[in-house]
């Protein structure tokens, strides 16, 4: 294989790939990323079993002769980004590979590609397609309510529910729910529920995208596809049942209150401030026109941050865990939220736009 | 390497074969029997019969019922070469003493992903017995509820050593010790010499992978060279002997366990040429472990006063005993080199 090329036109799709490479151990080969050539310029592919990526570079970089090669992801990471501007020369030679550019040569040590697990073809025939931007919106206004590291192994993923006219994505981690819901113009037949793993997910969002590009998606029974004009991420899905989201959302909420988001994720982190690890939470105190964020430990003292809010119904007194508002009030992007609540026990409810929603557990306050 | 390769083992290999044959293959086992004896190789060959390309075992064909895989499709070549995605290892060789949750949970994650090539998904735990009593309950959540085409295979040398509420989850397998000619025959076919072929299969225990760990630490020249020594043990070298071996333990050790260790396989090489030495002096039936220096045996036995080749033989237990403490080593070796001249050199 001989390649010839731009720094700058392979750095970022082999520094995207190199991420990917696994880091376990047990599997030297996946610390490799793979660059075979096509006949428009090359692909570069990594994987760590679970998750794996492929990325087409076009621009660029001229093919010599055809071929692949296996390259440590590391080493020659490290050799792009150290190596100037400038044109630069991969070359297959005996028992290893050359990279040679104005000044320099480097001799690098291969493995033999054939160990390298299979990846998926670049050509796939998409369930449904949706605007990049609208699904990375919906994974970072999901992802963070996902549990880390449960041995509920369905928590540490986001559900993907696809139905004839809708997107859903759903996380939870047995204390709040996040839901995230998109229309989708083009009507498919059903497909059966997905828990894809969040690295997948968070690799999605660093593919290179133009504006307004599309993110095109297929499911499979064991494995769930994206892709986009470049690039293609694919995942093993997770093994279990997510628990049956739809039914904790609480429906019977008579008090409703639309709140400025700046003004209240402030209020929160202010209140905040004065909780400690062992008594972290924060009271919320509804009253006509009044919402008041406070908290109280014996240890640190007593903090208060008053907001006007348009509220005509019954006083209400709730407590939360401040991180579990924070996360929330960061991810979405509105001006407004409503919040929703029923009693101090019962969970309460915050909606961003009409197609987002997240139940949160309160806490019990003394 | 391939099935019919494996060395003995015919209980487990008929358990498999029937397991398989029947479509009755379960989805925790524990393979008991002591080290170098097969068991990660059976693991591994069952593995790939389950996903090699040209099996019975792939799904959708009906099961003709024959365990055996070719060694030659990718899945099998990536399965020998640890690469393949749902075939995973959780190795503690050279991990601390006791494999800790967080070491054991890779494995489980890898088992709660769908298949990558599926149906199965295999995790196999070498020296589970090494795991840690946390790690061995977190697997039980596991095999409660195993995941659909999971396969759980834990090798361990001391069953006793897994908590009941594993052990009692799992089907046991019993690996045995090998027939001492066979273990010969395939040190013989791995390019050892006869004699050390011999010696190797009889100090081993029916271990060929004991006896291949013992030959590429040059373990065969190491003894002829201490026997040597001590054959010739007198009162004017007695205390350089101790040194040498002190000094040769400790050669390339990078702590002082594996010098330990080294210090206690000297040892054993020692109980074997008294024990042939014990034999001759009793005119009992039986073959000589170091028929090799047969010269040296049978000079020994004839020069050592009646009763202290026992006597031998039990400081040699006791030191041994002794450097599984703290103790001095290098102190322990010059006093065991001082009693066996005062035996044998009256």
């Amino acid at each position: 294989m001989k390649l010839r090329f731009a720094r700058e036109a392979l750095r970022e799709a082999f520094q995207l790939a190199a991420s990917v490479a696994g880091q376990r151990t047990t599997k030297p080969v996946l610390q490799n990323v793979k660059v075979e050539t096509t006949e428009q310029g090359v692909i570069v592919s990594a994987t760590d079993l679970e998750v794996a990526i492929r990325l087409s570079v076009v621009e660029g970089v001229e093919v010599l002769e055809q071929g692949q090669i296996l390259l440590p992801a590391s080493r020659v990471a490290g050799i792009l980004r150290e190596s100037p501007a400038g044109e630069l020369e991969l070359e297959t030679v005996q028992s290893g590979c050359q990279i040679k550019g104005k000044d320099s040569v480097f001799k690098v040590l291969v493995e033999d590609p054939e160990e390298f697990p299979r990846l998926p073809s670049m050509q796939i025939e998409p369930a449904l397609r949706i605007a990049a931007k609208d699904l990375v919106g919906m994974v970072r206004k999901t992802a963070f309510a996902t549990a880390k590291e449960s041995t509920r192994y369905a928590l540490n993923g986001i559900l993907f529910v696809i139905t004839d006219h809708t997107l859903e994505l759903a996380a939870t981690d047995g204390r709040r729910l996040a839901v995230a819901t998109l229309d989708l113009e083009k009507t498919e037949a059903t497909l059966p529920p997905a828990i894809v793993p969040v690295k997948a997910l968070t690799e999605l969002e660093r593919l290179p995208t133009q504006e307004e590009e599309a993110v095109e998606i297929k499911l499979e029974e064991t494995q769930v596809f994206f892709k986009t004009e470049r690039g293609l991420i694919s995942s093993r899905l997770v093994e279990g049942n997510f628990p049956p989201h739809r039914e904790v959302i609480p429906k019977d909420m008579d008090k409703k209150v639309k709140v400025r988001r700046e003004s209240l994720l402030s209020a929160v982190r202010q209140a905040a401030l004065l909780t400690t690890e062992e008594a972290k939470a924060v009271r919320l105190s509804l009253s006509p026109a009044k919402l008041t964020v406070s908290s109280k430990t014996p240890e640190s003292g007593e903090a208060q941050v008053n907001l006007e809010v348009k509220y005509s119904g019954k006083p209400l007194e709730i407590g939360f865990n401040p991180d579990f508002l924070v996360d929330v009030l960061r991810a979405v992007e509105e001006e407004e939220i409503e919040l929703e609540a029923s009693e101090p026990t019962r969970p309460a409810v915050i909606r961003a736009g009409k197609d987002y929603l997240y139940v949160v557990m309160p806490l019990t306050l003394l | 390497m391939s099935f019919k390769d494996i060395k003995g083992q015919k209980e487990a290999k008929e358990f498999f074969q029937k397991a398989v044959s029947k479509d009755r293959l379960g989805f925790f086992y524990i393979f008991a029997g002591p080290d170098g004896v097969g068991k990660g190789l059976f693991a591994r060959e069952l593995a790939k019969s389950l996903f090699c390309e040209s099996g019975a075992l792939r799904p959708g064909k009906p099961s003709v019922g024959t365990l055996d895989n070719c060694s030659s499709c990718p899945a099998c070549l990536r399965i020998d070469s640890d690469n393949h995605p749902d075939v995973n290892w959780l190795d503690v060789r050279e991990s601390a003493e006791l494999v800790s949750v967080k070491d054991a949970r890779p494995l489980q994650d890898a088992l709660y992903l769908k298949p990558a090539e599926g149906p199965f998904k295999v995790a196999i735990v070498r020296q589970a017995d090494r795991l840690s009593i946390a790690a061995a309950n977190s697997l039980l959540k596991t095999l409660e509820e195993p995941p659909p085409g999971a396969l759980l295979i834990l090798l361990a040398a001391a069953l006793e050593a897994l908590p009941a509420t594993v052990r009692s989850r799992g089907q046991v397998v019993r690996f045995y010790p090998l027939p001492r000619d066979v273990v010969e025959k395939m040190l013989c076919q791995r390019g050892l010499g006869e004699e050390e072929a011999r010696y190797l299969a009889a100090i081993s225990q029916g271990s060929p992978g004991r006896a291949l760990e013992i030959a590429q630490r040059d373990g065969f020249q190491e003894k002829r060279n201490l026997v040597e020594a001590f054959a010739h043990l007198s009162k004017e070298n007695d205390l350089k002997v101790a040194e040498e071996l002190y000094r040769r333990a400790g050669k390339d050790a990078q702590n002082s366990m594996e010098r330990r260790k080294r210090l206690l396989n000297l040892i054993t090489y020692l109980l074997y040429f008294y024990r042939d030495i014990y034999l001759l002096r009793e005119e009992a039936q039986g073959l000589l472990v170091n028929e090799d220096q047969g010269d040296l045996v049978r000079r020994l036995s004839q020069r050592l006063k009646s009763g202290a080749v026992e006597k031998i033989i039990t400081i040699l237990l006791e030191t041994k005993r002794n450097l599984l403490y703290h103790s001095n080593q290098h102190l322990v070796l010059a006093v065991l080199t001082k009693e066996i001249v005062n035996l044998a050199v009256p």
